[in-house]
């Protein structure tokens, strides 16, 4: 939010600048020296950073509270892989598809997410806070139980044992190793980054402040309520609906299991701690809820006194979930403002603080 | 000034940035020069591994090593669910196989090796299972143990092109097309065809019968009821199906729709809450006709519950190509014999299941010793030239054919006094039918 104060703008870009060439070098040289399981994680998390964003512009931003953002992924991740398929696949699970190019199913799998969005976005139009919450929840069931048992569905989802999916091409350029794909979960990246950052900072987001803190209010100054909550609802699902794409290329063979409910929380998790309405926030949150587990899960046998794997003790797989409950406890008291209000708070800024806060406030009185 | 305070703090960002970005990719790099691996590299620029070296034995003779294999060790992965719902089981599988590998390190090893297992969680949860099959590949010569038939679908393509032999733990028929997939025993739609032919045999059931079905939807569930569907058309029966959900606890409805339907007998492709509740609302109904079930439906404790351990005695039946524990071969004595050791993980056909899984993998490590060759695709080459190999608790497995590693099963039954709660009624119980079934 400081972005968006003219002030701290006028001062900040040049003292910004080497941090920006300096991520970009960092995140640029990765694949030249990261390992399979450190690019799988990111990518992983680069997925994940793209649909917080989606859900904070979502949740933080317009204060609507949801937990079906897993459901939008799917579609995403289905959608680009059915587009773009041919049927038939390695190993396990069929699932056909359409034959199209690539990048047109990826944009074509993004907008069917988009429109699965905007078609629900008439029930969020009618519900607030919790109660659209569980709304959404409902997607998510729908959701895996279509993906799952549905026969008719089967072309497109594969069935229970999900569906593989096509490799990503632009112009004959195949991205068929992690390293390429790295580089593509970057641009994508930073344009859904770009993107949300103009949307916040502009016309629309402070229309959708303006809902969040008060619907009468924003009713009052010209804001038409519903329209705008329509339109953070898509603008959300199409954000959810590129991640699907992110993920579903980062796996290679798509599962109905990996668009839970427990994907969904997983969300909000990387919104919260990343703290509410911030993009840069929702990026940190979500390296934070992907790649921690992950990674302590690799690296849980130095932690002393645990007992050995499969002794049915202590082991070494509990204590990295230990340990990752612990990190988000202590994320949430001692970073009430989130991820990014850790940045704010060495700049010693304080302005966005208060938006924040009334966003959390909302979702406090919602849940 | 607070333009140049800002720039310092900039730069002593970047720093920190680079400096942690060194230290992940020492920890990246770490994680393959710990394992003490001079066989294998592995080549940062494209993650892919190389072979490199070729060891020698101590008769002298070459052998050809791949990942995973060093001069004194063979490294296999677990890829398993020990925090997950499938927890239970996922630890007694990596207690089982701990145990085995340890006394086969004790007496020697494997072709001069020792055999280290290197076991990763995935709490089943796809994401965290691809993961951490990137992390553990470079290291491993094949994955011992892969739990979760969602975590299945996900690994097995990279699994494939890695050439990386997986054993799978469960028996669904759906991935017996890949060349990388190991199973132990018949899988789950012809461990019903052979169940009821038992229950023809037996007289249980007969032609033209009505014959009811509780299944999960999905893999496991709908694999089974394959199956039995393909038994009931050949022989003129009818097939009263109830797909149910995990969550669904109560079966009232359904099995009064069986008895109305004049169902003889009930087949039941869950778990043990639904085998539970399918026994429950039997006894409410007075409703006495035998159930036939495979491995995940029972376990033990349910005899500890007095309304269930009565009927289950009287009427369930298990069609399993695993030996419950403590069967009477010497290896299931060898095996009973140190039940002590499953104290903290539980007692159930689980522990015999890890068991011949591992007691195969080791037979196929000392077939691809033997050819002198120890590269992945050398295992799975020995994996496949295995015909009729006696694990002494599970059916005899041969992996030379393309369809499942076996078409027999043992039909075992409840009894509450055996540990482990099992025991065989009848062995290697197989139908004529098998030959005509078409695999999915």
């Amino acid at each position: 939010m400081s972005e968006a104060t003219p002030t701290s703008g006028k001062f900040s870009i040049p003292a910004k600048l080497p941090v920006l060439v300096g991520g970009a070098l960092v995140a640029l040289a990765v694949p030249l020296v990261a390992s399979a399981f450190w690019l799988q994680t990111g990518l992983f998390a680069m997925a994940a950073a793209v649909g917080a964003i989606g859900l904070t512009l979502l949740i933080g931003v317009a204060g609507q509270l949801s937990l079906g953002h897993a459901f939008f992924v799917a579609v995403g991740a289905y959608g680009y892989s059915f587009l773009a398929g041919e049927g038939g696949g390695l190993g396990v699970g069929g699932g056909s598809g359409l034959g199209w190019p690539p990048l047109l199913a990826m944009v074509g799998g993004t907008a069917i997410a988009g429109l699965a969005g905007t078609i629900f976005s008439p029930i969020a139009g009618r519900l607030r806070g919790i109660y659209l919450g569980i709304a959404t929840l409902g997607l998510v069931f729908i959701g895996q139980h279509l993906l799952k048992n549905v026969k008719p569905l089967e072309p497109v989802s594969g069935g229970f044992n999900g569906r593989a999916v096509p490799e990503f091409e632009v112009l004959g350029f195949r991205f068929d190793s992690l390293q390429r794909l790295w580089y593509l979960g970057l641009v994508l990246l930073v344009v859904a980054y770009w993107y949300a950052g103009n949307l916040k900072r502009n016309r629309p987001g402070r229309a959708l402040e303006a809902v969040r803190d008060s619907e009468i209010v924003a009713g009052v100054m010209g804001v038409r309520v519903a329209m705008a909550k329509a339109q953070v609802f898509t603008a959300s699902s199409v954000y959810a609906g590129l991640a699907g794409a992110i993920l579903a290329l980062t796996f290679r063979h798509i599962v109905p299991e990996a668009f839970g409910f427990v994907y969904s929380l997983d969300f909000l998790a990387m919104v919260v701690i990343g703290g509410l309405g911030s993009v840069g926030g929702a990026v940190l949150g979500a390296a934070f809820v992907t790649a921690l587990p992950l990674a302590l899960n690799q690296y849980a046998d130095v932690i002393p006194l645990v007992a050995p794997v499969g002794s049915g003790g202590f082991d070494a797989a509990t204590a990295a979930r230990v340990v990752y409950g612990a990190a988000v406890v202590l994320a949430l008291m001692f970073l009430p403002d989130g991820l990014a209000g850790l940045r704010r708070r060495r700049r010693g800024e304080d302005n966005g603080t208060k938006h924040t806060r009334s966003a959390r406030e909302e979702i406090a009185k919602a849940g | 000034m607070r333009k140049r305070r800002k720039w310092l703090r900039s730069t002593s960002l970047i720093g920190v940035i680079v400096i942690s970005l060194v230290v992940v990719s020492c920890a990246g790099d770490g994680e393959t020069t710990t394992t003490g691996d001079v066989a294998t590299t592995s080549a940062p620029s494209d993650g892919t591994t190389t072979t490199a070296a070729e060891a020698t034995t101590t008769s002298g003779a070459m052998l050809e090593a791949g990942p995973g294999v060093t001069d004194d060790t063979i490294t296999l992965g677990i890829l398993t669910d020990l925090t997950g719902i499938f927890a239970a089981p996922g630890n007694q599988h990596v207690a089982t196989a701990n145990l085995y590998w340890d006394q086969v390190n004790e007496a020697g090893g494997v072709c001069d090796r020792q055999v280290e297992l290197e076991v990763q969680d995935h709490g089943y949860d796809p994401q965290r299972a691809v993961a951490a099959y990137q992390a553990m590949e470079p290291n491993i010569l094949a994955l011992h143990q892969l739990l979760g038939s969602p975590v299945q679908a996900a690994v097995l393509p990279e699994a494939q092109e890695d050439e990386v032999a997986i054993g799978i733990v469960g028996w669904s028929s759906s991935f017996l097309d890949s060349e990388s997939v190991v199973t132990t025993g018949a899988t789950y739609d012809v461990q019903f065809i052979a169940g009821l032919q038992y229950f023809l045999d037996e007289g249980l059931i007969a032609d033209g019968d009505t014959i009811a079905h509780v299944y999960f939807g999905g893999d496991f569930g709908e694999n089974g009821l394959r199956g039995s569907s393909f038994f009931a058309e050949q022989h003129g029966m009818t097939i009263e199906e109830a797909a149910i959900d995990p969550t669904v606890t109560d079966l009232t409805a359904q099995v009064t729709g069986f008895q109305n339907a004049g169902a003889t007998a009930i087949l039941i492709g869950a778990a043990p809450p639904q085998l539970t509740a399918v026994v429950n609302a039997q006894v409410a109904l007075g409703y006495e006709v035998p159930i036939l079930g495979q491995v995940p439906p029972f376990v033990p404790p349910l005899l500890d519950n007095p309304d269930l351990a009565g009927p289950l005695v009287d009427r369930y039946y298990e069609a399993t190509p695993i030996a419950p524990f403590g069967v009477d071969t010497p290896e299931g004595q060898e095996l009973a014999a140190q039940a002590d050791q499953f104290e903290d993980v539980g007692i159930s056909i689980d522990i015999p299941f890890a068991w011949a899984l591992a007691s195969m993998w080791h037979q196929a490590l000392e077939a691809a010793c033997d050819q002198g060759d120890l590269t992945r695709a050398g295992y799975t080459a020995a994996l496949h030239s295995l015909v009729d190999v006696e694990t002494g608790v599970s059916t005899p497995l041969s992996y030379n054919v393309g369809g499942p590693s076996g078409t027999a099963v043992y039909i075992a039954r409840p009894n509450p006094d055996v540990q482990g709660g099992l025991e065989v009624v009848a062995e290697d119980v197989t139908s004529p039918l098998v030959d005509e079934y078409e695999l999915p």
